[in-house]
């Protein structure tokens, strides 16, 4: 069978001793720099590429592809010991993982998620391998009114995120789409609220706001306070280790989580975010229980998790089989595919057949070797919550502010961190929540260009929504995530629950 | 629709929102939640000096100045251990962004 | 005996000679960086660092490649603007985004006209016009007669308001006559991605990025810029050959150095990149990248070509939709 030869070329290529060193590296790498709040895996990549140079094409592609979902996985870690996305894309995990943390179970947290990144990996791996080319197919066929129809949904995704009141989830949601359209508009080229400044041309930069928000307020948040979580226990390993209730509950979310990251990865244009907080936002929608998200679920962060990892190594797909770069990442690595005299396009397959299942199989390899690698490491990282705050914090700072400041060498990206700091603080104290914020911004300026193109392409018809069968497929599942809520919505006035507009 | 169509009917929006939260705030009145100002003052300026003298002194220097004025948000100003951490950040980020990760980043102000 | 008068004067000469020499051989006093004002990865960035090790063997000093990527290519380019003009901090960027950038942004932060000085420019890439599949013309005449008994229907995409090929677009339109919907994307990736899908008709492209695409039948290549044809497709015509105004050009990279910097540094940089451009690694690395090396005879010839090429882009924008 097809899928069987592939494997087995892919799994020759992928265990040869170079290969296998150079993704342990670059797994490693990743996953450190995804701990460093701030420091994200596309600086790391840019960094990294010209040691690429000296090595056959498959190693240097293993290597940085070991970055990229090393990094998706440290960002988880830093997201759950200290509240701070270690990338943009893990932000979705501070909400239930740093709870989760708070309660004692930081390793319970960080093992699952190590468990739901290696089970989604492998699932991917599965896919990719037996259906890449359908995929690829699949990916292009998607027209701009399908992407709307896409984002739409996952602005659904953001209101359940919500967790307190509706309204100011509603405000911050819009907030974030307001700040999406800061930049130049795409359609037309004009620029809006940009002040005349060339530095916010392009708009504001995600990570800057991710780390401000999420990262500096949480520091000033906490500075001061004494320290949180109570040392008195001991570590041991078997207070590390996940219930039998964990990983029952965990089954289905990491399916779940895995079908939409690899559904959501595929497409050029996403990133890795959105897979994440639509996972998120699903496995909310459909819990016994959704109050218990916020307070530390555990299908709260697996779902996310295995999403991310999922998007991360989908995102290859258009990449390789037919040469269009989902986003930056993606384009560092047909990047140095051509300095490797590898031409991308839709020939990469099968002229270098060995390049590419040896890059999917090495997905699998990295993905146990972060395993391996980290089951023992759980009980140094949930150490690294005794250092005391005060040492802490200064550090925590200062890696985000030299994070922000690899991307593009920018002082006024740092100005940005300072000023969302600010802004995230008084969000704080007036109760607006910051995930539904970063939401709005990374899907606004999204689906305002898809509209408009879509209606440029139909002459004004609207209908053209819902005669694609794809974006009609969307409106329908939005329509029915709408109904449900109205119906839970009343269900839940009937028993009267306490609460704030 | 121009580029100016959906920010006008965000602001709408946001502003209609707005009108509602403070209508019905009046019923869940609480405590204006407390803010550590002290922090946010001395974090938020650490930051922004950073801004500024990266690029002509150098990321010692920056990271120097950063540590101490963060360092002033707490109520006990502690310049030894302050010092000592400044030089342990200083060598870590030496290690990490300099030597592991390559990058053009100045570290004295006579460097490149 | 050894006259110690003699002595002396010979080695002060001497210490003059190697003086000499190593003031000769210092024009560079530390490393120098190239900016490149896009992303890594993309065609400049390569080229960057095709170029780096080279010239760090030539001058002696450790050359580096920085990305200051932003604004089109802008930000970049004001950061070498404003660099200290000694020389060392070089722009290798695609000339045509700088060029017409005052005509198409509201503010443009540097003038390239008196802040920037030339030094060479590096390589030139023509275009290729692909259809997607959901036509199926023959020849570029077939694509202008259904244009006319359907005007709006073909949908152009570019890959963004005011790029390169978005102006050449617009030239195609007003030299025919033309009726297209021009469609605005985030790049090439994603203009290209539309094609490929069929939701905008055609797109105007360096051929590294439309080549594969063209080769296995996604895409349908139905002219070429330039001057002469493609190795690779040569059953498709140059717009030369069908008669149209020679302007519909490619991409140009270029490097640039700050205004202002000491002229021997300038010439002994352009004399240098002149000759990595000659050599054949570089000649044959660029061709695989689908274009062709290109380095001025000298610092001028460069300056001359922007001048031109500024005026008539400014004066072609100006007169066409382009800036909204």
């Amino acid at each position: 069978m097809e899928i069987i030869n592939n494997l087995a070329l892919g799994i020759s290529v992928a265990f040869t001793l170079e290969n296998l060193m150079y993704c342990a590296l670059g797994v490693t790498i990743g996953m450190f720099i995804g701990v460093i709040p701030g420091v994200g895996h596309l600086a790391a990549i840019s960094m990294l590429l010209p040691l690429t140079y000296y090595v056959p094409a498959t190693t240097a592609l293993v290597m940085l592809a070991g970055i990229y979902y090393g990094a998706q996985y440290g960002g988880s870690t830093a997201a759950i010991l200290l509240n701070l996305p270690g990338t943009p894309s893990s932000s979705v995990i501070c909400l239930d993982g740093y709870p989760m943390s708070k309660n004692g179970r930081a390793g319970v947290a960080l093992f699952m998620t190590t468990i739901a990144s290696f089970v989604g990996s492998f699932i991917t791996v599965i896919v990719l391998a037996a259906f890449a080319p359908p995929l690829a197919n699949f990916a292009v066929a998607f027209n701009s009114a399908d992407y709307f129809a896409m984002m739409l949904l996952g602005l659904v995704a953001a209101a359940i995120l919500v967790q307190g009141s509706p309204a100011k989830g509603l405000a911050a949601v819009v907030f974030g789409l307001m700040l999406g359209m800061v930049g130049t508009d795409v359609s037309t080229g004009i620029q809006r609220y940009t002040f005349g400044l060339t530095f916010l041309y392009d708009g504001i930069n995600i990570v800057a706001i991710a780390m401000g928000i999420f990262g500096v307020t949480e520091v000033i948040a906490n500075v001061g306070k004494v320290a949180q979580i109570k040392n008195d226990q001991k570590i041991t390993f078997r207070s590390l280790l996940p219930t039998k209730r964990d990983v029952k509950d965990s089954v289905f979310p990491i399916l779940r989580g895995t079908g939409i990251g690899t559904g959501i990865g595929i497409l050029p244009g996403t990133g890795t975010s959105i897979g994440s907080f639509i996972a998120y936002a699903l496995e909310k929608r459909i819990s016994k229980d959704p109050s218990k998200f916020g307070k530390g679920a555990i299908e709260g962060i697996t779902a996310p998790e295995s999403a991310n990892n999922a998007a991360a190594q989908s995102a290859f797909i258009p990449t390789l089989t037919l040469g269009i770069p989902g986003d930056a990442v993606m384009a560092l690595m047909l990047g140095a595919l051509l300095i490797h005299g590898i031409t991308p396009g839709p020939n990469v397959i099968s002229d270098n057949p060995d390049l590419f299942w040896g890059l999917v199989v090495s997905f699998l390899i990295g993905n146990l070797l972060l395993l391996i690698l980290n089951i023992p490491m759980v009980g140094l990282w949930v150490r690294l919550l005794k250092i005391p705050y005060p040492i802490l914090y200064p550090a925590i700072i200062l890696f985000i502010v030299i994070g922000v400041y690899s991307i593009n060498y920018a002082n006024m990206d740092i100005m940005l961190v300072a000023m969302f700091g600010v802004i995230g603080c008084v969000l704080l104290i007036l109760g607006f929540e910051p995930a539904p914020l970063l939401l709005g911004y990374i899907l606004g300026p999204m689906m305002e260009e898809n509209f408009r193109r879509a209606m440029l392409i139909s002459r004004g018809d609207l209908m053209v929504f819902l005669e694609r069968p794809v974006s009609a497929t969307f409106f329908a599942l939005i329509a029915l995530f709408l109904c449900w809520s109205i119906y839970s919505a009343i269900k839940q006035r009937r028993s009267p629950v306490e609460g704030e507009l | 629709m121009g580029p100016g169509y959906l920010p006008r009917v965000l602001g709408y929006f946001l502003g209609a929102l707005g009108v509602l939260i403070i209508a019905f705030s009046a019923k869940t009145a609480t405590d204006f939640p407390k803010i550590n100002v002290r922090a946010l003052v001395c974090i938020t300026a650490g930051i922004v000096v950073f801004a500024f003298l990266m690029n002509p002194a150098g990321l010692f220097i920056s990271t120097i100045t950063l540590v101490f004025l963060c360092g002033l948000s707490e109520k006990k100003f502690k310049p030894v251990r302050l010092a000592l951490l400044s030089l342990a950040l200083c060598l870590m980020s030496y290690l990490i962004f300099i030597l592991g990760l390559n990058m053009p980043i100045r570290l004295f102000p006579w460097s490149f | 005996m050894i006259n110690i008068k003699s002595l002396f004067v010979g080695s002060a000469s001497v210490s003059l000679i190697v003086a000499g020499n190593v003031a000769l051989a210092n024009e560079f006093q530390g490393p120098v960086r190239i900016v490149v004002p896009f992303a890594p990865g993309g065609t400049s960035d390569i080229l960057a660092r095709y170029i780096a090790p080279e010239l760090s063997e030539a001058i002696g000093q450790p050359v580096i490649v920085e990305n200051k990527a932003g604004a089109g290519g802008n930000i970049g380019a004001d950061y070498v603007a404003k660099a200290n003009p000694n020389g060392h901090t070089l722009l290798l960027s695609d000339l045509t985004a700088l060029l017409a950038a005052p005509s198409v942004l509201d503010n443009v932060a540097y003038d390239i006209e008196s802040d920037l000085s030339p030094v060479t420019m590096v390589s030139y890439s023509p275009y290729v016009l692909g259809m997607s599949q959901q036509h199926n013309f023959e020849s570029f005449d077939d694509l202008v007669e259904y244009s006319r008994n359907n005007p709006g229907d073909i949908a152009v995409a570019t890959s963004g308001v005011g790029a390169n090929n978005h102006i050449t677009t617009e030239r195609l339109i007003q030299d025919l006559g033309l009726d297209w919907t021009v469609i605005a994307y985030r790049g090439g990736s994603d203009a290209t991605r539309a094609v490929v899908s069929g939701e905008s008709d055609m797109l105007l492209n360096g051929t590294t990025a439309s080549l594969p695409f063209v080769l296995n039948d996604q895409m349908n290549a139905l002219a070429v810029t330039g001057e002469e044809r493609l190795e690779e497709l040569p059953d498709t015509p140059t717009f030369r050959e069908l008669g149209l105004p020679g302007e519909l050009d490619g991409t140009y990279q270029g490097i640039l150095v700050t205004a202002g910097s000491p002229p021997e540094v300038v010439e002994r940089l352009q004399k240098e990149l002149a000759d990595i451009l000659a050599t054949e690694d570089l000649q044959a690395k660029i061709a695989q990248q689908g274009g062709q090396a290109r380095p001025s005879e000298t610092s001028a010839q460069l300056q001359e070509w922007m001048t031109e090429q500024m005026a008539e882009l400014t004066e072609f924008i100006a007169g066409s939709d382009i800036k909204q």
